[in-house]
């Protein structure tokens, strides 16, 4: 592997495993999708994607006060999430795939 | 000290022009640096000097962090609830005794709620509900008319979209959210293109500085 190769899987979270951060993908997603909000939503991911460290970042320094409204789990779960593009990726992939289906359910 | 100032912003934005490429060693030092950076200036200069020392230490300790006549004044005792309050945040580092640190949070969150419920009302709802309140018929202003028709519907159709209480189903509250989701998808677009806008002229900031500042051929 070269200095240019970033691990695609990424390093193994110690606090949360890759199913519950695959199934707080699929909730995330669900709601994006029942909320007829994908386009903008993966625009607006597309776009901080680059970013999604500094959102990273962001949430650790925020996240005790964040916490104080929101579930701290759920907190965590998108810190991790943010962490990491390719997860990223993967909420992007299943909100696409979440959409293309309920399209073809509809028509 | 120009000159390296000058090498060290173009290595940077090299850096992160890289991103393009694809994600790599450089970019992702780029933004670690940024992370940094901004944590050190953040924590040092503003925390500390432009909050703590003027609002705290200089009012508490005015002989020790005050400067002018603020050194010549007396302490202000009152301080030092809030000085607790701040030091019992700093409990939240312990997993047995982060429930201390909730005395501060339920305090600023009282005092936040509290402020900016008033603030909120009267700088925000009120005037953006006394704007959507507009007569729909003006006579001889076609294009005022129309206007007004379109902020009246899309405002209803935008409330209607967000309440989640009910499922956007039926004739009546299924068409007017999908007319909400058809305003919103329009001025999401808006914002997307003011933003590509921005990017695009902070872009065309970085092309000067490489081509003018560092490599001067321009």
């Amino acid at each position: 592997m070269g200095m240019w190769t970033i691990p695609e899987t990424p390093p193994k979270d110690e606090k949360f495993s890759a199913e519950e951060i695959d199934s707080f993908i699929q909730t995330f997603a669900k709601e994006i999708v029942r909320r007829k909000m994908s386009v903008p939503a993966v625009i607006a991911l597309e776009m901080a994607k680059p970013l999604s460290f500094l959102g990273h970042s962001a949430c650790v320094v925020m996240g005790p006060l964040i916490e104080m409204v929101f579930d701290p789990k759920k907190i965590e779960k998108m810190t991790s999430i943010l962490s990491e593009r390719c997860h990223i990726e993967r909420l992007l992939e299943t909100i696409e795939t979440m959409e293309n289906s309920v399209e073809k359910a509809g028509g | 000290m120009l000159t390296l100032s000058i090498w060290m912003g173009a290595i940077i934005t090299l850096c992160c022009f890289s991103f393009l490429f694809k994600d790599n060693p450089f970019y992702r030092f780029a933004e670690h640096l940024f992370v940094g950076v901004s944590a050190g200036y953040y924590f040092s200069a503003i925390s500390f000097h432009q909050v703590l020392k003027p609002n705290l230490l200089a009012k508490l300790f005015p002989a020790s962090f005050g400067s002018g006549q603020e050194a010549l004044a007396a302490p202000e005792l009152w301080l030092i609830v809030p000085t607790i309050l701040g030091i019992l945040m700093l409990f939240r580092l312990s997993q047995e005794l982060a429930w201390v640190s909730r005395f501060t949070v339920a305090f600023v969150m009282g005092v936040t709620t509290g402020l900016t419920i008033v603030l909120s009302t009267h700088q925000f709802l009120i005037p953006q509900i006394k704007k959507a309140i507009v007569p729909l018929f003006l006579k001889g202003q076609y294009i005022a008319s129309f206007s007004n028709w379109v902020l009246v519907i899309g405002s209803i159709a935008c409330l209607f979209y967000f309440f989640f209480s009910t499922e956007h189903r039926g004739p009546i509250y299924g068409t007017v959210s999908r007319v909400g989701i058809w305003y919103l998808m329009i001025s999401f677009g808006a914002a997307f293109g003011a933003t590509v806008m921005g990017r695009i002229s902070l872009l065309i900031g970085r092309f000067q500085f490489l081509l003018q500042d560092w490599l001067k051929l321009i």
